[in-house]
């Protein structure tokens, strides 16, 4: 009796999800566009598109990622002065409702500034570096650089963004997600970071 | 004597070339400047929450930052305007100051 | 030393003994050099804590000031929209004294002796000065208004521009309007205090009205020729937010109220009724300054020495905030006021350790308006000293206004609250 009860609970929720889902979608993207046009947009765009190389893209990241971010954010557990301000007063829903909002947009990438250090990224991203046993950023991030559920997309994020934050996983200034990224970023050299970070800014 | 000659030559030319370079500012002018960020950063730079805190941050960042909305390279809502009403000099001063104060 | 004072002085003394003001020089302590600040706002609060703070503690300072706690005009307007509550926007004065060792004293001067350098008080004390500040804030001529001479007038006709008692009354008038009523706010000839303040007033009660009682409307009557701070932003928010609630009507010159009937008299323009009236007069510098023969400028507004706001009229008299004649594109807000503060407090203690005054003042200014309870809009700018005008000047190229209201600088509005109350006060 009780599997059953369970079971057809289980249903209820789904059938709920399901039914709600297009409108609890629509409210989500009102409430994330909202949220957007009124504090996001300053520094990382209408679109998350950011327009200054200062702060990080977000379109087409992925909405987990952004929502864990976002969390950590609010909790300290990623210290930044600037971010826990803004984020103090969001719900994990609409954390995840930004998440989404942000997945769907899109930004323009730009050609590497200097082709020659992409270059040398490109081989780093895809083959490590055998020589100080430093693995392939692929193995992780995706061929396309387009990260999954869990790890981020780096794939046309500023360069000075991405070696900023290589350097704060070296020093421990970037306080979460840190030990995988602590171990990896130890064996890179000053080139390797920025090399790299060239390479994904325009892929 | 031609020996010291060059040497006092070059004390000179050291100092003179020192004394351009580093327009050493009054510290209770640069202070004095310092308390118009108060406003919005707080008495001597340490913030109420919302806002950020300059108490304390290091020269080298609080300049760059700085310049950065002075050249539009950092958006923001209105340190773009502020910024480019200090001079370089201005802001250097300032800078110090802050880095200078107690977290 | 008068025996009231030196009685006064005395219980200061052991009452800071008791205490225990650790890094501050005992208040009252008779030796080192004193300084009396007129009037605890944005100017002289701010004056107050600087002397202290950047005489080492070595300079008595006694801050004199009729309310018991500070409330600030900044915010208030949120007050009357129903967003924030009066809590929100009091402070008392108690850190002055703790942590600042500044002698608080809750009075009123009636006169002020420039010769003799002495300042007495209502209650018939007296206090004796080598420096006094004065930041008395404006007045408000409500004799250019014959009507508001009448008896009661005063008390059903309300400026709430001095928030405090005002601030409430006002608000809980709206509450009482029934909806389809009319508020009607008039505007005087600039200059006056807080030029954005009436504007954002409109906005608050828009949207009050807009939430609570639809059917009713906000009517601007300016003498100006135009919205005199962030006019196309405002208008804006107007078109966008408040369409067929607000209506703004400039040129109106008021000429007098009749409060028996709630009527506004215009110099050219029909007379006009509303529910609630919301009158601002024309505007001065405080009484105790233009009393004392400060006001040069019109008989309206202080000339000052803007390196240390030392008054053209009289030596060792500084006159701050609101009360001043302003430089150039200086506007009158509490921003503003602040910074006289410390500008004249940094002067001041120079002046009487012998040390040399700045001679390059620099401060900005910010002025933030809430469109709506959360959406804000701003102007910046930044003034700097001018040797050969002898003057304070806007930088070329600094300065500006929101390109946009947004919820951030909603955020950022506050933010600067916390922080400029806690510079003034804390």
């Amino acid at each position: 009796m009780r599997i059953v009860a369970t079971a057809i609970k289980g249903l209820l929720y789904v059938a709920a999800a399901l039914a709600l889902s297009p409108c609890w979608a629509q409210a989500d993207e009102a409430r994330a566009k909202k949220i957007v046009s009124g504090v996001c947009f300053v520094c990382h765009g209408a679109e998350g598109e950011s327009a200054s190389e200062v702060f990080p893209r977000l379109a087409g990241q992925h909405a987990e990622y952004i929502a864990k971010q976002l969390d950590n954010f609010k909790s300290g557990k990623r210290k930044s002065t600037a971010m826990a301000d803004m984020v103090a007063k969001l719900t994990p829903d609409e954390m995840l409702a930004l998440g989404k909002y942000f997945e769907k947009q899109s930004a323009p990438v730009e050609p590497a500034k200097d082709p020659a250090l992409a270059a040398v990224g490109q081989y780093i991203y895809h083959s490590g570096n055998k020589f100080s046993g430093l693995a392939a950023c692929a193995s992780c991030h995706g061929p396309k650089a387009l990260g999954t559920v869990a790890l981020p997309r780096l794939a046309g994020q500023y360069a000075i963004y991405t070696e900023t934050q290589l350097k704060q996983f070296h020093q421990r200034e970037r306080t979460n997600d840190n030990a995988v990224m602590h171990a990896i970023v130890s064996k890179m050299t000053a080139l390797e970071m920025a090399a790299v970070a060239e390479y994904l800014s325009s892929k | 004597m031609k020996k010291i000659h060059t040497a006092w030559t070059l004390a000179l030319l050291l100092v003179a070339a020192s004394a351009s370079q580093a327009q050493a500012v009054d510290p209770l002018q640069a202070r004095s400047w310092a308390a118009g960020c108060a406003n919005c950063h707080g008495t001597n730079g340490r913030a109420e929450p919302g806002m950020e805190s300059l108490a304390g941050v290091s020269q080298e960042d609080i300049v760059k930052k700085m310049q950065d909305y002075k050249t539009g390279r950092r958006p923001a809502t209105l340190m773009h305007q502020i910024s480019k009403g200090y001079s370089d000099d201005q802001i250097q001063a300032i800078a110090a100051y802050f880095a200078a104060q107690k977290k | 030393m008068k025996r009231r004072q030196f009685i006064q002085t005395a219980s200061w003394g052991s009452a800071a003994g008791v205490l225990g003001l650790s890094g501050c020089a005992t208040v009252g302590s008779g030796s080192g050099p004193k300084v009396v600040v007129v009037g605890g706002g944005y100017g002289g609060a701010t004056a107050a804590k600087y002397v202290r703070m950047w005489s080492d503690y070595g300079i008595q300072v006694t801050l004199v000031e009729p309310n018991a706690s500070f409330v600030s005009c900044p915010i208030s307007n949120l007050v009357i929209g129903g967003s924030k509550t009066m809590g929100d926007i009091t402070t008392p004065y108690d850190n002055l004294g703790k942590r600042h060792g500044v002698n608080v004293v809750r009075g009123f001067v009636t006169q002020i002796d420039a010769e003799k350098r002495l300042v007495k008080l209502a209650d018939g004390s007296e206090l004796s000065y080598d420096r006094l500040i004065l930041s008395p804030g404006v007045d408000l001529m409500m004799d250019t208004l014959p009507g508001m001479g009448k008896s009661g007038a005063q008390d059903k006709i309300l400026h709430a521009w001095k928030a405090g008692p005002q601030t409430l009354a006002l608000r809980q008038q709206l509450e009482a309007m029934p909806d389809g009523g009319v508020f009607a706010i008039t505007i005087p000839l600039a200059p006056y205090r807080c030029p954005p303040g009436p504007y954002e007033r409109a906005c608050q009660v828009a949207n009050y009205f807009s939430k609570a009682k639809p059917k009713s409307k906000v009517l601007i009557l300016d003498e100006n020729d135009d919205v005199t701070s962030k006019g196309p932003l405002f208008k804006k928010a107007w078109a966008e937010r408040y369409k067929g609630i607000i209506e703004y009507r400039s040129k109106h010159k008021l000429v007098d109220v009749d409060a028996a009937t709630n009527t506004l008299k215009f110099e050219f323009n029909d007379d006009l009724k509303a529910n609630v009236l919301n009158v601002l007069p024309m505007m001065r510098a405080g009484d105790i300054a233009v009393k004392t023969g400060l006001a040069t400028a019109n008989k309206r507004w202080c000339e000052v020495d803007f390196l240390t706001f030392e008054s053209k009229a009289a030596k060792n008299i500084h006159v701050l905030g609101d009360s001043i004649q302003v430089a150039p594109l200086m506007p009158k807000s509490g921003h503003m006021a602040n910074q006289h503060g410390k500008t004249c407090a940094a002067a001041v203690v120079a002046l009487l350790t012998g040390k040399q005054v700045n001679a390059m003042p620099i401060y900005n200014n910010t002025c933030y308006s809430f469109v709506s309870d959360e959406d804000v809009v701003h102007v910046a700018s930044v003034h700097r000293y001018d040797a050969e005008k002898k003057t304070m000047l806007t930088v070329p190229g600094s300065g500006g206004v929101s390109s946009a209201a947004n919820e951030l600088e909603g955020r950022y509005a506050l933010a600067w609250a916390r922080n400029i109350w806690a510079d003034t006060l804390a």
